[in-house]
């Protein structure tokens, strides 16, 4: 395990910004190609952006440097379909504000090399987190929690139940969530919340977890204010 | 001004209601059909009061004139000069409809008619009345002296002066209202739903296990109690019937559709921490 942790870190911008933060405060440093220790792919927002910049990191880097990607939005499984060395593939559960938390989901696929599953580990303690492996799944285990509780306040809102802040304050007091599913769902950016609901509905192909159009309208309106 | 409240139903959320109101001043009416659960209610009362004493929230002065305000009655006669009732009795709408009826026939025309129904309409109880504009939903959560929230529920008919009073009340009674539209589970018991029905999911996905799945709950997300942990303690079979509301009142929407996992505990009387096993075992 190198001890110089030099980490290359492509993504959405947001998880960029708040990884790589979180990354210099833990004393690595951030650099643009090889070498690297390993590399962080934090795209969630598009799977056609994902593949371009794992093959790009493919093509950087030699196969021994691990990729640690986040396996929200696409599947690791369909992930590792696209690499030519899948051994050097391990998922994380990068979601905006779940960085604070001290834990770091991971997942693998039967392919993933012993060594590149220990990188992750590591990496998490570089973190300040434990990480915790759970079966590769589109959505994980709180993305998937958390977006759909912030779809159903959408839902909510959309029939006029409430608006948001009564929303919020409702399910801080009622039943103690740490934040409004609202207030919640603006801090994680609405494009997050709806890319992994769009994400699950076409990896369940179910209706359970179609989008609300209120959601996805509002999501609209960030995108085009830029 | 509300002078007088009846609170029909001496059960844990009646009687909840009860101490609160009484500790904000306000006369108490407490009403059950059976002494028995009327004793039993007053019992509650008296030991969560002990309790604050003990915790020096209150004083035993302050404990005392609490209780004393609290009236305990079968006699549903003698709340007929309440200004709101608050009905905490079986969660069943002919019970309900029929208990209104006898209000609106025993009450003044000006008070109120609240319930603290979690699943039922506020509409279709208040047309079973001849005062559809003054009957509201104020539902408090468990346990009432606890949780600061009230939803505060606008049926079809209810006049925005009942809302207001009904508000105005439960801030009175130191409550944070929230008010919301008569919509099956209204606020809290709604948009909650995901949280167990998405860890249920994942349980039977066998994406991780109940353990895992509340650590992540927990220690990524910031949740004080994981899903499962929060079923036991609820109970179970509460929550599953509270689904089974939802799912059914919203003529089966998938995004509240319950799980078999949870339908085979219940049915195996493994319902959580009340049965000492539910998704985790517990010490008797």
């Amino acid at each position: 395990m190198p001890t110089q942790q030099s980490i290359i870190i492509l993504g959405d911008p947001q998880l960029v910004g708040e990884y790589s933060g979180r990354c210099v405060e833990r004393g690595c440093s951030i650099v643009h190609d090889a070498p690297a220790a390993f590399a962080l792919e934090l795209t969630n927002l598009s799977s056609e952006r994902k593949r371009d910049n794992l093959l790009r990191l493919e093509s950087m880097l030699p196969p021994s440097v691990a990729i640690l990607s986040s396996a929200v939005t696409v599947s690791l499984a369909e992930q590792a379909a696209w690499l030519k060395h899948p051994s050097r593939l391990v998922g994380i559960g990068a979601f905006p504000t779940l960085l604070q938390g001290s834990l770091l989901e991971c997942v693998t696929t039967p392919q993933t090399a012993a060594d590149v599953r220990t990188a992750a580990e590591a990496f998490a303690s570089t973190l300040g987190k434990s990480a915790v492996f759970v079966e590769d799944s589109v959505g994980m285990v709180m993305p998937r929690i958390l977006c759909m509780l912030i779809n159903e306040a959408y839902f909510a809102m959309m029939e006029g139940v409430a608006d948001d802040a009564a929303i919020d304050t409702a399910m801080k007091l009622g039943t103690n969530y740490p934040h409004g599913p609202v207030e919640w769902a603006h801090r994680i950016g609405l494009p997050h919340v709806v890319a992994v609901l769009n994400a699950l509905q076409r990896y369940f192909g179910e209706d359970r977890y179609r989008c609300a159009p209120l959601l996805m309208k509002a999501a609209q309106c960030v995108r085009a204010e830029g | 001004m509300v002078n007088t409240i009846g609170i029909i139903g001496a059960g844990t959320m009646g009687s909840g209601i009860a101490e609160v109101a009484a500790a904000a001043r306000i006369a108490v009416f407490l009403n059950d059909v059976s002494e028995q659960a009327l004793a039993a209610g007053m019992a509650r009362i008296k030991a969560s009061l002990n309790r604050a004493v003990e915790k020096d929230r209150i004083t035993a002065v302050a404990a005392t004139e609490i209780y004393a305000r609290i009236h305990p009655t079968v006699k549903l006669d003698e709340l007929q000069n309440a200004d709101v009732i608050i009905e905490a009795v079986l969660e069943d709408m002919q019970t309900k409809r029929e208990l209104f009826q006898q209000l609106d026939a025993l009450l003044k025309p000006e008070a109120l008619l609240a319930s603290n129904t979690s699943s039922l309409s506020i509409t279709a109880l208040a047309a079973a009345t001849g005062r559809p504009a003054q009957v509201v939903g104020m539902h408090f959560f468990n346990p009432p002296p606890v949780m600061k929230l009230v939803e505060v529920v606008r049926g079809k008919f209810t006049s925005d002066e009942t809302v207001q009073t009904g508000v105005e009340l439960a801030q009175r009674m130191g409550k944070t209202p929230v008010v919301c539209l008569d919509t099956p589970g209204f606020i809290v018991n709604r948009v909650a739903r995901p949280f167990y029905g998405e860890a249920l999911r994942l349980l039977g996905e066998r994406v991780a296990s109940v353990e895992v799945i509340d650590r992540i709950v927990k220690e990524e997300g910031g949740f004080k109690m994981g899903p499962f942990e929060l079923m036991d303690l609820i109970g179970i079979d509460v929550n599953y019937a509270v689904t089974q509301s939802v799912y059914e009142q919203y003529f089966h929407e998938p995004r509240f559709r319950p799980h078999s996992i949870q339908r085979q505990m219940v049915e195996a009387g493994t319902l959580g921490r009340k049965t000492n096993k539910g998704f985790y075992t517990y010490e008797t």
